[in-house]
């Protein structure tokens, strides 16, 4: 058992064709986001808009500052009076995303693309949920999982440096950790919520008309025990989510219903960005006979 | 031989990294109630900002519903009473995945950073603005982020620049059906 664990890092990264196809989804669900927000861009991003600033520290240098500073670029006072620099992070993160689908200068683009899209989400924080959040950190460990510089193995797969290879493995596992963790840590935040807790979270949610539609509300308002089937069955989708993930007999059949649960949060309560990105990430779950099942319907090979 | 020890301790460092990596997401992931608050201190360094992340995906349960009215004053003109999201939200209705949810959200949001300052402020729905107690509120969550959502939206609902305005929120509490309006003491955004 012991030996394995090293193994798991060493061995020729075997997720490389599961993990492109994340990324590019990604980067096309990113694109789509990106053309969507540019009628509000000036509102979001830039120093004046709705959003605004949060500020910006000025008791520290900005190199004592760390990834502080890094991430909060839009929020300096410098862009007060030069407005196209936000233009700039928007028109780059959709060039980057572009050079990305096009796996230009990879490496190079994956950096920039994290920069550039942290610092968009943290200077709009107040238009945006969870999922952006969850966005920038997927990139962010991206950054390290990259290409082979051309070698193949006999089987036609690509070939690693032993430190790449490494960090391939690796950050795959931080990565679907990650996913896990966040499953988690959302079921133990509802289960200390009394709402959640007595089964009438739904109830109350499909009355706020923020985070509601007709639909939810006809479903739920009024129904209290419809409210406690869908809140019990939220609760315990993601609770059983870190475990039953695992389980290559169920697995499809248990994903097919988070799928139906996330569309529900992106179209039922209108949280798009949030539910579709979690969708996204269940790729990374799937066995590699799935991802190529799902290529061939995509490229109708 | 050398070369494959070698090799099993960059494989152990990796694993090593997986560890400590999410033991700091999770202490400084842990609920205040259930964590300590050292040990979250410790972590937060770690984790902020490249790591932060919501982690109560609607807990707690969201449950008072909120509309935004702004009346806004120009140098030479006024608006009446007006909810700057309407619009959007209409939209976001049957546009799911449209700019029009951000924007609805924002209004949202914005609710929320008040929620907290009325909270510390002792204010509950029905009650008035305590207006002696300016200092705690311009110190709080909200104070800013409203000038800035009011000045924001003029220039966006009428290509003018706000020199001041009023903003009331409308609430209702889904759970106890209790309504009120709390309308903030004036914003100068001069």
């Amino acid at each position: 058992m012991l030996k394995r664990i090293p193994e798991i890092f060493l061995r020729p990264f075997p997720y490389w064709e599961k993990i492109e196809f994340f990324r590019k989804i990604l980067y096309v669900f990113l694109l789509f986001n990106a053309i969507t927000l540019l009628p509000i861009a000036h509102e979001l991003f830039s120093y004046n808009g709705i959003v605004g600033s949060v500020g910006w520290n000025t008791n520290y240098p900005w190199y004592e500052q760390g990834s502080r500073a890094l991430l909060n670029v839009l929020n300096h006072p410098v862009n007060s009076n030069h407005p196209w620099i936000a233009y700039c992070f928007v028109y780059g993160q959709i060039a980057l995303l572009i050079s990305g689908l096009l796996n230009f200068l990879p490496r190079l683009t994956a950096v920039l693309l994290y920069f550039v899209t942290a610092n968009l989400f943290v200077k709009g924080y107040l238009m945006f949920t969870g999922g952006e959040a969850l966005i920038s950190i997927l990139l962010f460990y991206l950054i390290f999982i990259q290409q082979a510089s051309g070698k193949q193995l006999k089987n036609g797969a690509p070939q690693f440096s032993v430190l790449q290879n490494v960090l391939n493995n690796t950050f795959y596992w931080v990565v679907i950790i990650q996913i896990c963790v966040l499953y988690f840590f959302s079921t133990l935040y509802k289960l200390i919520d009394p709402y959640w807790v007595n089964g009438e979270a739904l109830m109350h949610i499909s009355k706020v008309d923020t985070f509601s539609s007709s639909a939810m509300y006809v479903l739920f308002a009024d129904h209290p025990l419809l409210s406690m089937i869908g809140t019990y069955a939220v609760l315990l989708y993601q609770g059983v989510f870190p475990i039953l993930v695992w389980f290559k007999r169920i697995k499809i059949p248990f994903l097919m219903i988070g799928v139906i649960f996330h569309l529900s949060i992106a179209f039922g309560m209108g949280i798009f960005t949030f539910g579709v990105i979690m969708i996204l990430t269940y790729v990374l779950f799937l066995d590699q006979h799935h991802i190529h099942w799902i290529k061939k319907r995509i490229l109708r090979k | 031989m050398k070369e494959t020890t070698n090799k099993i301790w960059i494989g152990w460092l990796a694993f090593l990294f997986i560890v400590v990596h999410f033991s700091f997401i999770i202490i400084y992931a842990f609920p205040a109630t259930i964590s300590h608050s050292k040990l979250k201190a410790f972590a937060t360094p770690y984790v902020e900002p490249i790591f932060a992340q919501t982690w109560g995906m609607f807990a707690p349960c969201p449950t008072v519903n909120s509309t935004i009215e702004i009346k806004f004053y120009f140098e030479n003109d006024s608006t009446e009473w007006d909810n700057p999201v309407t619009d959007a939200a209409n939209r976001h209705s049957y546009l799911r995945g449209s700019h029009h949810g951000e924007i609805v959200l924002a209004a949202s949001n914005l609710y929320y950073w008040l929620s907290l300052d009325l909270n510390m402020l002792n204010v509950t729905i029905g009650d008035d603005f305590p207006t002696d107690r300016m200092a705690e509120f311009y110190d709080g969550y909200s104070y800013y982020k409203i000038q800035n959502f009011i000045r924001g939206n003029g220039w966006y609902l009428y290509d003018s620049k706000v020199e001041s305005a009023l903003i009331r929120f409308y609430l209702e509490d889904v759970v106890s059906g209790e309504e009120g309006m709390i309308t903030l003491p004036k914003f100068y955004l001069n």
